[in-house]
C-alpha cells in the first residue's frame, strides 16, 4: 500500500516537472520526486540508496535553484504583477513545507519493517557491510572507472567554465582569447 | 514499478525534448536517471541480486551527478557568451 501511494506521488511530481511553466515548481516537483524515489528504495529495503537519494535530490535542487537565480530564470508564473496581497504570496513555500514534512512522515512510517514489510526477500547481506564488501569483491573495475570519471569531470569542468579574456575586433564584435 | 520506472524515463525524455533552456534540459536527465535508478532497483529485487540492484541504482545516481556538474560548466560557458542558456544558441559554442 505504500508502494502504492509513493509510486502515485512520484508519478505526479514528475508530471509537475516536466510539464510547468514556472522554473521554482518544477525545482521543488523534481526534489519531492527524489525524495520519494528514495521512500520506494526504503520500502524495497535498499537503505543506504535512500539516504544517497535523499541527500543527493536535496543537494541536486539546491544547485538548480543557484544556477536559476544566476541565469536569471528564477521565476513563479508571472513576476510582473503580484496576483495575490503579500501574506498569501508565501502560500508556495507553506504548501512546499507541508508536502516536505508529510513526505518525510510518510517515510518514516513506510521505513518501519514492523509496519510494511520490505517487498521480496533475500535480505541477506543487504546491510552496509555487506554491500560495501560485494562492492570491494566483484565491483572494483566499475568503482575505480567511476573515479576515473569524476576526476575528468573535476578538470573538464575547470577547462570549460574558466574566463576567457574578450578582445574587441575592429568590426565590434568580439572574440576569445584563452587565459594562458 | 517497471511503470513507474518506464513513466519517470518517458516524461524525461519528453522534458529533454520539448524544453528550450539547459536548466530544463538538466531536469530532464534528471528525471531520466531516476526512472532507471527505480527500474535497477526493483530488477535487482525481482531478479534476487538485490545487492547488485542496489549498487547499480547507487552508479547510475552518481553517474547522473557527474552529468549534471558538465551540464553547468556548458551552460556557464554559453550564459559567458551569449547572456541567455538558450538550447537552440549551443553553435555559439563552435567559435
Amino acid at each position: 500500500m505504500s508502494q502504492l501511494v509513493f509510486s502515485v506521488f512520484v508519478i505526479v511530481l514528475s508530471l509537475i516537472a516536466a510539464f510547468s511553466r514556472s522554473t521554482r515548481l518544477s525545482i521543488l516537483a523534481l526534489w519531492l520526486t527524489g525524495l520519494f524515489v528514495g521512500a520506494l528504495s526504503l520500502t524495497a529495503g535498499a537503505e543506504l540508496l535512500a539516504v544517497v537519494m535523499w541527500v543527493l535530490s536535496t543537494l541536486v535542487a539546491i544547485s538548480f535553484v543557484f544556477f536559476a537565480v544566476m541565469f536569471g530564470e528564477y521565476k513563479g508564473f508571472s513576476d510582473k504583477v503580484p496576483r495575490y496581497p503579500p501574506p498569501l504570496r508565501g502560500g508556495t513555500l507553506f504548501a512546499a513545507a507541508i508536502a516536505v514534512s508529510f513526505a518525510f512522515g510518510l517515510i518514516q512510517w513506510a521505513g518501519t519493517n514492523s509496519v510494511v514489510p520490505v517487498v521480496g526477500g533475500g535480505l541477506a547481506g543487504n546491510d552496509l557491510a555487506g554491500i560495501g564488501q560485494r562492492l570491494l569483491k566483484d565491483h572494483v573495475v566499475s568503482l575505480q572507472v567511476l573515479s576515473l570519471t569524476f576526476f575528468l569531470v573535476l578538470v573538464g569542468v575547470g577547462v570549460i567554465a574558466s574566463p576567457r579574456k574578450k578582445m574587441e575586433m575592429q568590426d565590434g564584435d568580439t572574440t576569445e582569447e584563452s587565459a594562458p | 514499478m517497471i511503470i513507474v520506472s518506464s513513466v519517470l524515463g518517458s516524461l524525461g525524455l519528453v522534458c529533454i525534448i520539448a524544453r528550450r533552456t539547459f536548466l530544463g534540459l538538466m531536469i530532464g536527465f534528471q528525471l531520466l536517471s531516476l526512472g532507471a535508478v527505480v527500474f535497477f532497483l526493483f530488477a535487482g529485487i525481482v531478479s534476487g541480486s538485490r545487492q547488485d540492484g542496489q549498487i547499480v541504482a547507487l552508479f547510475l545516481v552518481l553517474g547522473s551527478v557527474a552529468q549534471l556538474v558538465i551540464g553547468y560548466a556548458i551552460a556557464i560557458r554559453q550564459f559567458y557568451l551569449r547572456n541567455k542558456t538558450d538550447v537552440e544558441e549551443l553553435r555559439v559554442l563552435k567559435q
